[in-house]
């Protein structure tokens, strides 16, 4: 052994999980955009970490919320993944949400099972930015396993569920999606901050954005609230 | 004028089990009848026979034993195609002291463009007999045809060569150049390299000769026999060029393994595979190739070779990568003989594999695979990265993709790794494909999302009041694409639904799903959608984007020409 590295492993192991949480904090954040939910994330998803949307109803956003911030994670060099377990993703709407689909790969699995062993090694490789998984839910091993590889890849695990139940589990960040009556060619929906790594829980607010047209590549554009705004003035 | 010569060697399975799977210093052996086997079920059937087994009687699908009782003197060999494409890839390269151009048609034919060699042979009868001469020492019969076409050779050698009766004589056949019609007058259609059932159609219209068949007019032949009939019979006489592929000059890549009793054992063929895969991973390092496909034969001692084709998204010379890949591949096949548990994506979800392999082992009682054998199908050129003269190198960000693509494509089949790509159609569930991303392609299929799909409408967009301007937005196309509301999730079949609304054909304000009751606060639309009547049933829909009381938003439409109502998707 090295002298000057401590003797126990129970200390070396503590160092590593200390090392390990101090990287955490200097990994940089994804903006979605979206001012609200920017401000409420401390600047946005934080990258190599988990994230768990729960969106009870179909017809909520949070399909497209977690493609809008996976798109701004993927610059022009990496890659999106999207899971496709109920195999229903229609890929010319993806074209809308600023995804590129030149830089997208849909996996099909078939079993629940599969789904998460594709998410796991899909968040280790360096070369995908962003993991989309729509699940019903999940337990607290796989959310670590999950974890675990997304701080291995640096990357981001949006995972969007459609049951809140269930056990407590390792995502960086629990967001409760509720729709909500918009007007036309807008999308609305009610966040709740379920959980987050630093700060409480917060309060319920509104986030809307225009629906389709973020026609400019949404990486190419900075966290533009001037815009948004314009965008929202003139809808 | 081109000439083509053309070796069929109608009994190379057998005469190359006799050479593989015999000593031949026998010479009693060797003059006993033989026939290939393949396993199906508990029995043997017999599927490739010899000449001498042929004069016995026996034809291909007879049992073994049907086949013994024929022929006393019998012996059975396992019937390997595996090993006979190998053996007449060997004997393509032994062809190119004839020509440079030199193709191998499996099961058992070769092709040679000797086209201006005559003079280096003294005429080229003493091409072709020179081949035969050459094949003969080599322990294959053949059966040689010169002529002017490649279809043309093609029906003079394989009908030349007799069905059943053994004579080496005249195995040589001449069309003299630019009378290729008439030499293929007197031949039997099935010369022509068409399907088996059109040459029975064919007898049963009396048309017994190639000379019958170009009476006919041929304007009416494809209606009644199909388009590749008049095709072949072109390529025969010249009329559409055929060329001669040139032979791959290299063979490919290939380790085998014999084992001593039949394995099942899991972690002893990984073994084996592996100590395999880093011989071809050193003949690959010694020819500068990376590796695009790998084929593994899996040998059972009851049931015919399966063959696991292992498709590389990246070239690659990474063997821990490869070896992975195997090994994942292995995981998921039965190795004591059954059928692979997850073959292909097409099981559905929740199948019990379980159940369909023990079906399968019922009549197996030897389990295990009896040999191994790797092969580099698809092989590329290795082009190597800068290395970093200090650090260890990080295999870029794109390799990496190559990587994972594998691996998912390894354990959940090639068609679960998909890229989508856009197509211009204006029926929503066709506006889209997927392809497979894997098998050694990709990487230079970029560049195309930029030219998003142009949604005609097939008529009217009534909506136009509510409709604002689409934001500032450099490409038409996308302008055009991003007006029309499409939701994230599409119900690969829509849902009936039942709706009210309060002008017939207008738009509905309550809609019940799947067992739910949705008052709407909105709906936009219609955007109808209209198709052609020549694709096939009609489509005529007016789609409306439907917003709940609660705020979710659904894709619903109403069939206009069955006057239903349909849930299409999620605006998710």
């Amino acid at each position: 052994m090295l002298p000057g590295r401590p003797r126990n492993p129970r200390l070396a192991q503590l160092a590593e999980q200390i090392r390990r949480m101090q990287r955490r904090g200097a990994a940089p954040r994804v903006a979605s955009g979206l001012p609200a939910l920017d401000a409420a994330l401390d600047g946005g998803f934080v990258t190599a970490a988990v994230h768990e949307l729960v969106a009870a109803a179909a017809g909520a956003a949070a399909h497209s919320l977690a493609l809008r911030v996976a798109a701004r994670a993927a610059n022009r060099d990496r890659w999106v993944l999207y899971i496709d377990t109920p195999q229903d993703l229609y890929p010319p709407a993806l074209a809308q949400l600023g995804v590129s689909l030149a830089r997208l790969l849909v996996v099909r699995p078939w079993r629940a099972g599969d789904a998460l062993w594709v998410c796991e090694q899909a968040l280790q490789c360096r070369a995908v930015a962003a993991v989309v998984l729509p699940l019903r839910s999940v337990d607290a091993l796989a959310s670590r396993r999950l974890q675990l590889a997304a701080e291995a890849g640096r990357s981001l695990g949006l995972l969007v569920r459609s049951d809140e139940r269930g056990g407590p589990t390792f995502a960086a960040t629990r967001l409760r999606c509720e729709p909500l009556r918009a007007a036309r060619h807008t999308r609305r929906m009610r966040v709740t901050v379920l959980k987050q790594q630093e700060g409480a829980p917060g309060e319920p607010f509104v986030v809307e954005w225009p629906d389709a047209p973020d026609s400019v590549p949404a990486h190419a554009v900075p966290a533009d609230r001037a815009g948004a705004a314009r965008r929202l003035a003139s809808g | 004028m081109r000439r083509i010569l053309c070796l069929h060697m109608p009994y190379l399975p057998t005469e190359r089990a006799r050479r593989d799977g015999w000593p031949a210093d026998s010479a009693a052996a060797a003059a006993r009848p033989l026939v290939l086997t393949r396993p199906v079920g508990a029995a043997q059937v017999v599927e490739k026979v010899c000449p001498r087994a042929a004069a016995a009687g026996i034809r291909p699908g007879v049992t073994l034993g049907q086949a013994h009782a024929l022929a006393p003197g019998l012996v059975a060999l396992p019937d390997d195609p595996a090993r006979d494409r190998l053996v007449l890839d060997r004997l393509a390269r032994w062809a190119l002291r004839l020509s440079p151009q030199v193709q191998a048609v499996a099961p058992d034919t070769l092709l040679v463009d000797i086209t201006g060699c005559q003079l280096l042979f003294g005429g080229e009868a003493n091409i072709a007999r020179q081949a035969v001469a050459g094949l003969a020492s080599q322990g294959f019969e053949a059966y040689a045809a010169i002529a002017d076409t490649v279809g043309a050779a093609w029906a003079l050698a394989i009908t030349s060569s007799p069905a059943g009766a053994w004579n080496a004589s005249a195995a040589v056949h001449l069309a003299p150049p630019g009378q290729t019609s008439a030499a293929l007058a007197p031949l039997p259609p099935r010369g022509l390299r068409i399907e088996p059932h059109v040459v029975e159609r064919l007898d049963q219209l009396g048309v017994r000769k190639i000379g019958d068949l170009l009476m006919l007019p041929r304007a009416a032949l494809p209606a009644r026999f199909g388009s590749q009939l008049v095709l072949r019979l072109q390529q025969a006489l010249g009329e559409v060029y055929e060329g001669v592929a040139s032979l791959q000059p290299d063979e490919p890549p290939a380790a085998r393994t014999v084992f001593e009793a039949p394995i099942a054992d899991l972690r002893a063929i990984r073994a084996a595979a592996e100590e395999l895969l880093s011989r071809i991973f050193a003949q690959l390092q010694r020819r500068a190739l990376a590796l695009r496909q790998l084929d593994c034969v899996l040998y059972y001692e009851r049931i015919p070779p399966r063959v696991l084709a292992l498709g590389l998204a990246r070239a690659s010379r990474a063997q821990q990568h490869v070896a992975r890949l195997l090994a994942e591949r292995l995981e998921q096949v039965d190795l004591t003989g059954g059928q692979a548990v997850d073959d292909s994506a097409s099981a559905p979800c929740g199948l019990d594999a379980g159940r369909i392999v023990s079906g399968v082992q019922r009549f197996d009682p030897t389990p295990g695979l009896t040999g191994l054998l790797l092969v580099a199908r698809a092989t590329s050129r290795w082009r190597p990265g800068q290395g970093a003269l200090f650090e260890p190198t990080e295999p870029g960000a794109d390799e990496s993709l190559g990587v994972l693509i594998d691996r998912l494509a390894a354990r959940l089949g090639p068609g679960a790794v998909l890229r989508p790509r856009l197509v211009d159609d204006h029926q929503p569930e066709l506006a889209f494909r997927y392809e497979q991303e894997s098998a050694g392609i990709g990487g230079q299929k970029e560049s195309r999302s930029g030219t998003l799909t142009r949604s005609r409408r097939a008529a009217r967009t009534d909506s136009a009041a509510g409709e604002r301007p689409a934001t500032a937005a450099p490409d038409p196309s996308q302008e055009a694409l991003a007006r029309l509301p499409r939701p994230v999730r599409l119900l690969a079949r829509p849902v009936p639904i039942r709706a009210i609304a309060l002008v017939p054909d207008g738009p509905p304000t309550w809609i019940a799903c799947r067992g739910r009751e949705y008052p709407l606060a909105d709906a936009a639309g219609p955007e109808r959608i209209e198709t052609g009547w020549w694709r096939g049933p009609d489509v005529r829909r007016d789609y409306f984007r439907v917003t709940t009381e609660q705020g979710e938003q659904f894709w619903i439409f109403h069939d206009t020409a069955a006057r239903t109502w349909f849930l299409h998707g999620y605006f998710a």
